[in-house]
């Protein structure tokens, strides 16, 4: 085994480098460093939340296309549900109360329309037909009212199941918006009026709203939140981490100064590109603040251990960095490959996540290996005695322990990790693709809540969509093309999940039956009857139905298949069967397209685990030659390999023990752990390398007692960064933070068990025999 | 359906006391119902000139005054029951004309059902608007009420009838057929009472002063309504 062979010009070239740094360039560096950090500052300070969640959307061109299609042909499917719960609602009391909220709504800047019991019309027979009149005849106190609109409504079951709860206690207003402003928000923050509104007039009611719009709005909130939380929590928790395991001044600053320069960098960057931060991206200043550490905490390990009384203090240091120089850069190297695996997936705001991070891991690279040596050189050496944890203390018994064990024991600690990965694979096995928009937010979120009352009350809160066309283009004017519509809505209809289907042939049923006089809906049987549907909506300016289910030239019509909250475990298989279903109802003669955003949400969850194999394999791809690069020996890299998977496995069976589920958050954890455990691997056989002398057992020994308190103390460090996330207000980022911070700790056992047992077993020694 | 074309039969069998057959109108009407000269006075789009059901048209036709409607509008049933309501809405019971305005409505709807029959059973899909004429006409001799389906082309954003298949000739009364010339004038050409009598009169048949009276001040009372 040779120790790696560096080149030799390059860190002589970079010894020059450090030593003018530490000289003559100390001051016009730090003021270089000082101005760039305070410039990007500037920047960073002013990133706001995206209003929309388009960069949570893979960019699947066909996808995109149906997507585009369906919103020209309907215009916006964003619906705002304000539900309303009132003690005595079909009073004219409680009808009273609910037209005030549906007329005040309808007033609010933003609102295109208001959809409620109160102004709600259906069709009736009249003297000439079919006639349209309100639902809710007025005065709202006339003898029989409550009668009359409790009758109306169980005749028309489809327009009751959106406007009322089964019950009859619970009424939904339905909003629907106008379009948004440039920067994505509707004018005049809709969803903060709608709610001014409901906390003036709640009263005996309860109120809850939801909608897609809402929920961006909150996600938005959640955001800023949390980036005001996390990153001023995570700071202070690696700050009093540092303090406890390096107990002086600088082993505090010198590795918050890093940190600090390198969020102000990224973050202005990430800015500067125009980007805004997303529940994804979110986590990206937490990440840097934690990823910036491991560097700075070896450089300044290093620098503690420098023999008292060596001369020159500068030239020791930059000795010491140069020595630290390699390996540091390849774990800057593989975690900022790990990250740029995420470039795999399609979806914006996960590659701009691992884009970002690697950006991150690189400049914390170059401004530790350039900080850390200049800070350090302003303070004096610490005494032997106030040297952290010296003498023969429990970190130290707990290397020593961990060292005789990895040594003595080495097959034992194979086995035993062994039987965990074994146990984690099969954990994996279990881990469910699912992600659920409303079960991302905590239980106690208004939001959550809320959404969950609705779906519960009214007529599910999320909508796959189907655009159903003619295979020879022509317009759906024929009676068998409602039929055909009729007959898929009744199988859709009949699935678990589904709460209701809507299409214009509904619409068309209880028109011709108004028409014709009859009570149940029924769909016209001649052209002529069901082209003077159309033209009765086309004309009745009372309600724009008819352009939200079906296309303006009628070729393209809409069926809205109104679901539970489900996630997208459930409603993928829900996709299948309902396309399936829906190709043998209508047949050759029609083309059927699912689409909508709740759609896309499914669609992009399935791709999320094909991605994420490919984000493993680009980042393990790239980790091995990283490690191969750096050792050239093919032996240590399968031995630097295991502890790296090891983690990875045991978190994917975690996952799957603990029912956490496969979502956009949570998919990122093995690409970018994978990076992180692997800078113990490189750092501790960097070390053995440069301590092995013809004995594996007494190299490991050395290495466990020389390299592994700085090892422990990162991990440490890292473990607990991650575990701020926990406070996050999304459980992916809480999620993928405990994952990651429990990965962390998994790492530094294998590092200190896993990797030293590997090291023993793949030991050749020139006798051939391991004693 | 074969019910409501029978109906409509016998209504239009019915509205014609003078003898008037559907399609064959009395020899003595032929030039009070030709309008190959006639002379537009006043016209106006209804309900607006943005979303026209029809046109209504004052015209000069020889000696006599003609009220004329062209309906086309793919809701012709709608809109004979809103002209049904009008119609009941202006001459009550208590009204004289009321007789004659019942016969009026009853063959309007008559005829909406013919055309409505016809129109299921046409070759050109194209364009699915019904399409109707009404003409109340007055003459020195004449007060009469014509009913016809129309070919109607556009000519500077004009309908032009430029050929009609006669359904129903009613003969009603002077004091009816005067009355409602006034009604119209005032509902669909938007004139208000003084600007009507300034257009009318002059144009009008004279009556006998007691009933020119008469259909005037009923008229005026219709619309005060």
């Amino acid at each position: 085994m040779t120790s790696p062979e560096p080149d030799r010009g390059a860190l002589s070239g970079l010894e020059s480098f450090l030593a003018w740094l530490l000289g003559r360039g100390r001051y016009p560096y730090l003021a270089l460093l000082l101005l760039a950090t305070a410039g990007f500052s500037i920047f960073a300070l002013r990133i706001g939340a995206e209003a929309e969640t388009g960069s949570m959307v893979s960019r699947d061109k066909e996808q995109a296309r149906s997507y585009a299609a369906f919103r020209s042909a309907f215009g916006n499917d964003e619906e705002v549900v304000l539900s309303v719960t009132h003690p005595r609602l079909f009073t004219p009391e409680g009808l009273r109360y609910l037209d005030g909220l549906t007329k005040e709504i309808g007033t609010l800047e933003g609102v295109l329309r208001v959809y409620s019991l109160t102004n709600a019309r259906h069709a009736v027979n009249g003297p000439a037909g079919a006639e349209s009149e309100p639902l809710v005849p007025r005065p709202l106190d006339a003898p029989g009212v409550s009668r009359r609109v409790l009758s109306a409504l169980d005749d028309n079951p489809k327009l009751a199941g959106l406007l009322v709860s089964r019950d009859r206690r619970t009424a939904g207003i339905t909003i629907e918006a106008g379009e948004r402003t440039g920067d994505g928000a509707f004018p005049g923050d809709l969803t903060e009026a709608i709610r001014g509104v409901m906390a003036r007039r709640a009263g005996d009611a309860e109120l809850h709203l939801s909608g897609i719009s809402v929920q961006k709005h909150d996600v938005a909130e959640f955001v800023r939140r949390d980036k005001a939380l996390l990153v001023p929590l995570s700071m202070l928790v690696l700050a009093g981490m540092l303090a406890v395991t390096f107990r002086s001044v600088a082993g505090v600053l010198v590795p918050m100064a890093v940190k600090i320069v390198t969020l102000a960098w990224t973050m202005g960057a990430y800015a500067l590109s125009g980007y805004r931060l997303n529940p994804i991206t979110a986590l990206l200043p937490p990440l840097i603040v934690i990823l910036s550490i491991s560097t700075s905490v070896h450089l300044y390990d290093g620098w503690l251990h420098i023999p008292e009384g060596e001369g020159d203090r500068a030239r020791a240091i930059v000795r010491d960095t140069r020595r630290l120089f390699v390996p540091s850069l390849y774990t800057a190297l593989t975690t900022a490959f790990g990250l740029l695996s995420l470039a795999a997936s399609d979806v914006p705001a996960v590659r701009r996540f691992g884009a970002f991070g690697a950006v991150g891991v690189f400049i914390s690279f170059a401004v530790s290996v350039t900080l850390v040596p200049v800070a350090l050189s302003f303070f004096p050496p610490l005494r032997r005695e106030r040297m952290p944890h010296g003498g023969n203390g429990p970190p130290k018994r707990f290397l020593r322990a961990a060292s005789r064990l990895s040594t003595e024991r080495y097959r034992t600690v194979l086995a035993v990790a062994l039987v965990l990965s074994l146990a984690g694979v099969a954990g994996i096995a279990r881990v469910r693709n699912n992600t659920d928009l409303v079960r991302f937010l905590k239980p106690g979120a208004p939001l959550y809540r809320d959404t969950l009352f609705i779906d519960r009350n009214l007529a599910g809160v999320y909508a796959l969509e189907f655009m159903v066309s003619r295979a020879d283009g022509l317009p759906l004017t024929s009676p068998e093309d409602l039929r055909a519509l009729a007959a898929f809505q009744g199988m859709a209809s009949a699935q678990g999940a589904v709460a209701e289907t809507y299409s214009i042939a509904d619409v068309i049923g209880m028109i011709h039956a108004a028409e014709t006089g009859g009570k149940s809906p029924r769909l016209p049987e001649n052209e002529d009857d069901l082209l003077y549907g159309y033209d009765l909506l086309k004309a009745d300016p009372e309600q724009p139905f008819l352009s939200k289910l079906v296309k303006g030239d009628l070729t393209v019509a809409r069926v809205s298949v109104r679901i539970h909250a489900i996630g997208t475990a459930e409603a993928a298989p829900l996709v299948r069967t309902l396309l399936t279903g829906g190709k043998r109802i209508l047949g050759e003669r029609y083309a059927l397209v699912p689409t909508g955003s709740f759609y896309q949400v499914t669609q992009d969850s399935n791709r999320l685990v094909r991605r994420q194999g490919a984000s493993i394999a680009l980042s393990l791809a790239a980790i091995v030659l990283a490690i191969h690069l750096l050792f050239r020996s093919p032996a240590v890299t399968v031995a630097a390999l295991v502890p790296a998977l090891v983690p990875v496995l045991l978190a994917g069976g975690f996952m799957g023990y603990a029912g956490i589920d496969l979502s956009t958050g949570t998919a990122m954890v093995a690409p970018v752990i994978l990076g992180l455990v692997v800078d113990n691997t490189i750092h501790y056989v960097a070390r053995y390398r440069r301590e092995y002398r013809g004995d594996a057992r007494e190299a490991v020994g050395r290495t466990t007692m020389g390299a592994g308190r700085a090892l422990t103390a990162s991990s440490l460090i890292l473990a607990l960064g991650f575990g701020v996330g926990g406070f996050g207000s999304f459980k992916p980022t809480v999620h993928f933070s405990l994952l990651a911070g429990g990965t962390m700790l998994a790492a530094l056992a294998c590092a200190l068990l896993i990797l030293p047992a590997c090291l023993v077993l793949s030991d050749r020694p020139a006798d051939g025999v391991r004693r | 359906m074969r019910t409501r074309a029978l109906a409509a039969l016998v209504l239009a069998a019915f509205c014609n006391p003078a003898g008037a057959a559907e399609g064959k109108p009395q020899a003595a009407w032929v030039r009070l119902l030709d309008g190959s000269r006639d002379e537009v006075v006043r016209a106006e789009f209804v309900p607006s000139a943005e979303q026209p059901v029809g046109e209504v048209r004052l015209v000069r036709r020889g000696d006599a005054v003609v009220m004329q409607t062209v309906l086309r509008t793919k809701f012709l049933k709608r809109v004979v029951a809103e002209i049904r309501k009008k119609e009941m809405a202006a001459w009550p019971r208590d009204r004289q004309g009321h007789g004659d305005a019942v016969k009026y409505v009853d063959a309007v709807l008559a005829a909406q059902g013919g055309i409505q029959e016809r129109f299921r059973r046409r070759e050109d899909r194209g364009d699915r608007r019904q399409k109707m004429l009404i003409e109340f006409i007055l003459s020195r001799r004449a007060s009469i009420v014509a009913i016809a389906e129309p070919e109607i082309t556009e000519e500077g954003g004009r309908m032009r009838v430029v050929s009609k298949r006669p359904i129903a000739v009613l003969e009603l009364s002077r004091a009816y057929v005067r009355g409602n010339i006034y009604e119209i004038a005032w509902d669909a050409l938007g004139l208000d009472r003084k600007e009507s009598r300034d257009i009318l009169e002059p144009m009008l048949p004279p009556e006998s002063p007691a009933e020119a009276e008469s259909s005037e001040k009923e008229g005026g009372q219709g619309i005060s309504r």
